[in-house]
């Protein structure tokens, strides 16, 4: 402890205290402009000078306090440079700044008025206004307008840009008083590679970096209602807080919480507008009796089958809720009596609450009478759940995304991290530059690569033979745990005997990695004192998904890499309540709680608690309900916020299925792709609109509040759910979503101690099994919740792609996401923001390709599969190697879905998202 | 060093730096486009367009300004700025004072009226004549053989009795730092041997860049071996196994002079690992610096040294804990390091001789100015200003004394009265002034002080980093108002706030730069009132 005096007064402080923030702890107010607590001080605004008795003053935030010291922080010498201080800044700033303006808290004028320098009762400053001063401002971004004359270069955007998201785009640019910031090589910031993150214009003292509305025109927080909630997109959970005015959200601001600690991404700070758009469902909609026999309506969904209504609205008539309602309950009762229980399915999704999840899959199991219910986790981890659930006996992660800080090696394989998980990746590049070792393993070069000790351009579709190859190198050179294989696991020998079939040499070839480089990764994993495995939608999108992530368990489990803080195996979700959604049992195989419904007692316990009799086996699941729709076995369906129309696979033959319906109901907020195909649509308040829990990547449940009234008619999805089961001859009495989940958490051991009061602000990681209990954020440091409380190996044995290239098709398709979209767009195209940043849909193909087909960047491009083509303009990218190409999926008037191979995993019956065969035609 | 390294490498390529060739080196060298753009923008080495055929630099501080540079370059530009291939730019201080108004050509140094007496640039193209090195009575050596003769004698000692003899005769000798600061030498060495961190670093400060400064030039051209020897002292005593010189680019012929010095020390065995087989170990490794007066700041110069812009660090820590990445650095510069092997081979007491009475050593002197012999000479701490006035062979044109600043550019003018003030650190503290980079600017009668001043106020405005609000801000301030008096479009009374203005950057400012900006201006307010309330021309 350091003892000084400050101010007359005696203080003692921990070592490496500095005097700013010393001075704070005994609530004296030093002025300064270039520091925030969380930010690195950097001493250039020197407005926070103090006084030690020196030749000088000194800069209180940068010093750290020293025994003995004697700090004078207010003096009236002290107040006349901080005056002068801030009237050199004013006589450069263009008062009022874009940010007093907006959110009128710029920081300057605050001290120019504190100075009298500002204001009505102003004294004349000391100096008069620079006539050289004239700085450029920079409108190129679409979410941050950069006005330089109010910039005061304290350096916050620099350090937010750098220490906090690491995206690196912002510096200083120039000399002495011709100091800018400036964006990369000093280009307009929308031409920068700025990801739009926001972070500097949060960071931002004046109106030099300022949000530009997406709305109203920004008013103070003082004028604004804020609403603390959870980001609706990824799998990260951000915690943020809206503003809200004229029951329209204003702007975002992240919010401290354990997961992001404040951080943003695009999307959550500039992407939530979509919920004030003009073409939210408002009424309930009947089909109008000429728009049948059903099919698509809009020409971007009919295809080939030529043009189609200029707005799909037109095939609807506005109803009332009790005749929608009827007629849903009617119709699905109906067919439930004429072709049994098995004729219908439900699609829940990720994107709603728990709550809501829950009530999906106990109106399908008890009044539906069916297993039939799934949603868009089998188009993204199921094939992990099901490796998972075998190997460990959990399909959670094993520890938190923030414990990367522990660990010195990190696998990072098949994520895209920085565009899927944004603010999860800016603790990973924050890791990898104080000295962790990332290996990043991807076919398409992801940007996180630029941070990774190793990069690995694995073929696609090689990973088992990759990883088998890792092992066979720790086996070969007994870089693995004996003591954990003893102790924690079992089946090592069988996969000892499968992957001395791989040896480095042989793999080299398959998988086009280097034998050094397989042998130098294999001894970092095998060195590594914590290791910690993330993945994504590489590993699981195959038809060897469940392969693959066996393989990253086998992995952990042979270097002893799980159970402890830094350590384990964490696959990224990736909608926002994917794991909630999961949790709640919105899957065919188990109820709530991963208990599998052919289990009797589990069962009878269901039955009993929902009084009804329950199905005993298990349902269907997304891609086989389209296929047993296509086949007339699946007649009704029932579709709350999933949109299978751009997110399966093959869509010319979702399209059939979806017509094939006898019936279909859709509960959405827009009039979406698959809305187009229903008989009934309900409008549905949007997450942004109604209450409810969300479970993020970590296993952290966290609560979602109400922001705006929902539009029209629109109401919460929980509400719907009771109505239609009411009618459907079982009342569902629930006053909140609170007591939803009361029920829930109930029916579970992993959320049974917990109730939305136990979640506070900050949420809680399950398992929660007593109230009160404390949260463990690393799992299984003693046992695995397996039968025999040991870990799996589970060999696999390297299977090709189920479509190889060939002469007619010679490039591999890969599909995925981009940073600024969501899944099939119905959100992020919505949003202004996101929109103007990725307008249309392209390909990336390589520049080598591109140049041989005799096409340039922006040509338009026809891509052709066995099972259907689009056209979209052409991108030269080298993230992705010559032979592939790679289509995000995200829109619907170039579906990259309509070229993807509806073969499946045999264990998470997960489509093979990530490789089938194309051929690129150049447009006549 | 490595990034920098190749900017200049990517420059030497094609003359400039190309984009795509920038889009390259981030993506091999791993670091963000805005770190080049940073660098590239900041050191006035770069360049982003092709280069012209020939590149004229024009010097348009102090020294050059009292020599009749305005008129001499405005001359040049009217002679070369319509020629075909041919760049003309106004520059900062070349540190060749003595020859003023003074030029580079092509990176060459030359006095500029030589450019109004040619027809032909290319003949001007081959540098100057190099004169016949001068006897310096701080050199030891008689002879080239003799050399390292103090460093020689310390290795045949036992490595702890030798680095307690040279700390005792360094500290016997009362030896301060000739850069500036004048921080006691030999405690400067001993807080860098205490550290017990390695690797440790040598760094000898050769980027001398004040108006009026020039004396590392000419040590550097004619002392190299002693600048050596005093950077070998350095690593033995501290521990260091590293040293390095940071030399302004505009020094390339002292570069040069240095090197063969280097290569000649190397040779013989006393540069390298193992150096007589004592097992000392000591390289040298010469960095050019991109360029700016503020990298001679000690802790800018060491940012420089790590691939980042040169702009001051907050101090403490000081580089004798905290310097070159972290690590234990020591920095001396070139005239401290050149006296130390005298001082080891003859003696504290020898040195303690070498003043007038009550004043001890030698010292280097740039003389600049009105004077018929700018240059510089050596001498015995506690000659009168006076004395090396006439050593320099009296004010030019036989004209009256005004003023003077003892210290270059950032000292205080003193007035001719003061005249007979003594070249010592403390005399001159107690003048009002600094003996501050060993420079006397001599004013004679006739000149426009606060348009000299104003002259010297716009270097440092030129010159500051502008990480700092106070001196960014402030000296654009102060040169605004000056300007804006001189041409009456404001009054005379409006220089009132310098004063106040003054005061906060001294106070505020990061580091010496800003403190001292306003000096010259307030000096010539202090001395002059009439003088700074009359009209400023610049």
């Amino acid at each position: 402890m350091i003892a000084l005096t400050i101010d007359d007064r005696s203080v003692t402080v921990p070592e490496g205290t500095t005097l700013w923030e010393a001075a704070r702890c005994q609530g004296i107010d030093i002025p300064v402009l270039c520091h925030q607590p969380r930010l690195q001080p950097v001493g250039v605004c020197r407005m926070c000078v103090v006084d030690l008795g020196g030749r000088t003053l000194t800069a209180s935030c940068i010093r750290t306090c020293e025994n003995g010291m004697n700090v004078r922080t207010h003096s009236d010498k002290i107040e006349r440079q901080r005056r002068m201080l801030t009237g050199l800044l004013l006589a450069e700033h263009p008062a009022p700044c874009g940010r007093e303006r907006t959110t009128g808290d710029c920081e300057l004028e605050a001290l120019g008025r504190r100075y009298g320098l500002l204001g009505s009762s102003a004294v004349p400053g000391p100096l008069p206004t620079l006539r050289n001063g004239h700085r450029p401002t920079d409108h190129s971004s679409p979410v941050i307008a950069v006005d330089h004359q109010a910039c005061i270069l304290c350096d916050r955007c620099i350090r937010a840009c750098d220490d906090i998201q690491s995206n690196e785009v912002i510096g200083r640019t120039g000399k002495g008083h011709a100091t800018r910031i400036g964006f990369d090589l000093d280009v307009p910031m929308g031409e920068s590679t700025c990801v739009s993150c926001g972070e500097c214009a949060a960071s931002c003292p004046t109106g030099a970096l300022v949000n530009k509305p997406l709305t109203l025109p920004l008013v103070p927080r003082s004028e604004t209602k804020a609403v603390d909630s959870v980001c609706p997109y990824c799998g990260v959970g951000c915690t943020l807080t809206y503003h809200v005015k004229e029951n329209h959200i204003l702007y975002a601001e992240g919010r401290d919480g354990p997961g992001s600690q404040g951080r943003l991404c695009v999307k959550g700070r500039y992407g939530w507008d979509y919920t004030h758009h003009l073409q939210r469902l408002t009424v309930p909609l009947i089909r109008r009796p000429e728009f049948y026999p059903k099919g698509p309506l809009s020409a971007d969904v009919r295809g080939d089958a030529g043009p189609g209504l200029a707005s799909p609205f037109a095939a609807f008539r506005e109803a009332s809720w009790d005749e929608a309602l009827d007629s849903i309950a009617t119709r699905l009762s109906a067919i439930k009596q004429a072709h049994g229980p098995g004729a219908l399915a439900g699609f829940g999704s990720a994107k709603g609450s728990n709550e809501e999840a829950y009530l999906f899959q106990k109106l399908v199991r008890a009044v539906f009478g069916t297993n039939n219910v799934d949603h868009c986790t089998r188009l993204c981890h199921a094939s992990s759940v099901a490796a998972l659930l075998e190997g460990i006996g959990s399909s959670a992660v094993t520890d938190v995304f923030g414990d990367v800080q522990y660990a010195d090696v990190v696998l990072l394989t098949g994520t895209n991290t920085t565009a899927n998980h944004p603010v999860a990746a800016t603790f990973f590049k924050r890791a990898a530059k104080r000295g962790t070792k990332l290996i990043v393993v991807d076919p398409r070069r992801p940007q996180i690569a630029d941070f990774a000790t190793w990069y690995c351009r694995l073929k696609p579709g090689t990973d088992v033979a990759f990883y088998n190859a890792l092992l066979h190198v720790l086996i070969a050179e007994n870089l693995v745990n004996r003591e954990f294989i003893r102790e924690r696991t079992e089946q090592f020998e069988a996969i000892t005997a499968v992957v001395r079939d791989y040896p480095p040499e042989r793999m080299a070839r398959v998988c086009g990695i280097e034998v050094d480089t397989i042998r130098a990764i294999a001894r970092a994993l095998g060195h590594a004192k914590n290791l910690m495995i993330f993945w994504g939608m590489g590993i699981s999108q195959h038809t060897h998904g469940t392969d693959n992530a066996r393989c990253l368990i086998a992995l952990c489990l042979a270097t002893g890499n799980i159970g402890r803080p830094g350590t384990g195996l964490h696959p990224l979700r990736g909608q926002n309540n994917v794991q909630g959604a999961s949790d709640a049992g919105l899957i065919p195989m188990v109820f709530p709680d991963y208990q599998p419904v052919g289990d009797s007692s589990i069962r009878q316990r269901f039955e009993q608690a929902w009084g009804t009799a329950l199905d005993p086996k298990p349902g269907l699941t997304v891609v086989e309900i389209m296929r047993a729709a296509y086949d007339g076995r699946i007649k009704g369906m029932l579709m709350m916020g999933e949109n299978p129309f751009l997110s399966d696979p093959n869509i010319n033959k979702v399209r059939q299925a979806l017509s094939r319906l006898e019936f279909l109901a859709v509960q959405d907020i827009f009039l979406t792709e698959t809305a187009e195909f229903a008989d009934v649509i309900l409008p549905s308040a949007s997450c942004l609109e109604k209450v409810g829990t969300y479970t993020n990547t970590d296993r952290r449940v966290q609560l979602g509040h109400k922001v705006v009234e929902p539009p029209g008619q629109a109401r919460p999805d929980w509400q719907v759910l009771c109505e239609l089961a009411a009618r459907m001859g079982y009342p569902m009495n629930y006053d909140s979503p609170e007591a939803i989940f009361a029920e829930f958490a109930s029916l579970t051991t992993s959320y049974r101690g917990l109730s939305h009061a136990a979640l506070g602000a900050a949420g809680k990681l399950w398992p929660i099994v007593e109230a009160g209990a404390p949260e463990t954020p690393v799992l299984f440091g003693d046992r695995f919740p397996t039968q025999s409380g040991r870990g799996q190996f589970v060999p696999c044995q390297f299977l090709p792609a189920k479509e190889l290239p060939d002469g007619d098709f010679p490039f591999v398709l890969n599909t995925g996401r981009l940073l600024e979209h969501w899944h099939t767009g119905t959100m992020t195209r919505r949003a202004a923001a996101l929109d103007a940043l990725e307008p249309t849909p392209f390909v990336e193909v390589h520049p080598a390709d591109l140049e041989r087909l005799g096409m340039k960047e922006g040509d338009r491009i026809r891509v052709r599969s066995r099972r259907g083509d689009i056209t979209l303009a052409a991108r030269a990218a080298v993230a992705v190697s010559p032979g592939n190409v790679f289509i995000p999926f995200h829109f619907r008037e170039a579906a990259a879905n309509l070229l993807t191979i509806d073969e499946l995993d045999p264990y998470g019956k997960i489509p093979e998202f990530k490789y089938c065969a194309v051929r690129l035609e150049r447009l006549k | 060093m490595r990034l920098l390294a190749r900017l200049f490498e990517l420059q030497q390529c094609h003359g400039y730096l190309r984009a795509e060739d920038l889009h390259a080196l981030a993506n091999d060298a791993r670091v963000p486009l805005y770190r080049l753009q940073g660098l590239i923008s900041f050191y006035p080495h770069f360049r982003l367009t092709p280069p012209p055929q020939h590149e004229i630099g024009l010097c348009r501080d102090m020294a050059c300004w009292l020599g009749g540079g305005e008129a001499v370059h405005s001359q040049v530009k009217k002679r070369w700025a319509d020629e075909l291939g041919v760049e003309i730019q106004e520059v900062s201080c070349l540190g060749r004072c003595e020859q003023a108004p003074a030029a580079l050509l092509d990176g060459v140094p030359l006095r500029s009226r030589a450019l109004l007496e040619t027809s032909t640039l290319e003949s001007l193209r081959s540098p100057a004549k190099v004169a016949l090195p001068r006897r310096w009575r701080c050199d030891p050596y008689e002879s080239a053989e003799a050399r390292f003769a103090a460093l020689g004698e310390l290795l045949e000692l036992s490595r702890e009795s030798a680095v307690e003899k040279a700390l005792g005769e360094l500290k016997a000798s009362g030896l301060r730092g000739m850069g500036g600061a004048g921080f006691p030498t030999a405690a400067k060495w001993d807080l860098v041997r205490k550290e017990m961190r390695l690797p440790k670093y040598v760094i000898c400060n050769a980027d001398e860049s004040e108006p009026g400064t020039f004396k590392d030039r000419v040590i550097l051209d004619e002392l190299p071996h002693l600048v050596l020897e005093g950077m070998l002292l350095a690593g033995f005593v501290t521990g260091a196994t590293k040293g390095i010189l940071y030399i302004r680019h505009e020094y390339e012929p002292e570069r040069r002079q240095f090197e063969r010095a280097l290569n000649a020390a190397s040779q013989a065995g006393w540069v390298g690992k193992n150096i007589r087989g004592s097992g000392f170990e000591f390289e040298i490794e010469v960095f050019v610096s991109p360029g700016g007066y503020i990298l001679g700041e000690e802790t800018a110069l060491l940012e420089a040294l790590e691939d980042k812009r040169g702009e001051p660090r907050n101090k403490p820590p000081f580089p004798g804990t905290h310097g070159l990445f972290g690590q234990p650095t020591l920095i001396n510069n070139v005239e401290t390091l050149a006296l130390i092997p005298g001082i080891l081979r003859r003696g504290a007491d020898w040195w303690r001789t070498q003043g007038k009475p009550g004043f001890s050593g030698l010292k280097f002197i740039a003389v600049s100015g009105h004077v018929e012999r700018p240059g510089v000479h050596e001498i015995v701490t506690g000659t009168t200003v006076r004395e090396l006035i006439d050593q320099a062979g009296g004010v030019k044109d036989g004209k009256q004394l005004l003023a003077f600043a003892p210290g270059g550019a950032s000292s205080l003018f003193l007035p001719a009265s003061q005249v007979d003030v003594p070249l010592d650190f403390d005399a001159l503290a107690k003048a009002g002034s600094m003996l501050g980079s060993g420079a006397l600017v001599v004013v004679a009668e006739g000149t426009e002080l606060a348009a000299l001043a104003a002259n010297v106020v716009r270097f440092f405005r030129n010159e500051s980093c502008g990480k700092c609000v106070p001196c960014r801000l402030g000296t654009q301030q102060a040169v605004e108002l000056l300007e804006d008096v001189q041409a009456g479009k404001r009054e005379r009374t409006a220089l009132g706030v310098l004063p106040a203005l003054g005061e906060t950057l001294a106070l505020t400012s990061i580091c010496g730069l800003g403190q001292v900006a306003l000096n010259p201006i307030l000096s010539v307010m202090k001395h002059w009132p009439e003088n700074a309330a009359a009209e400023v021309k610049p």
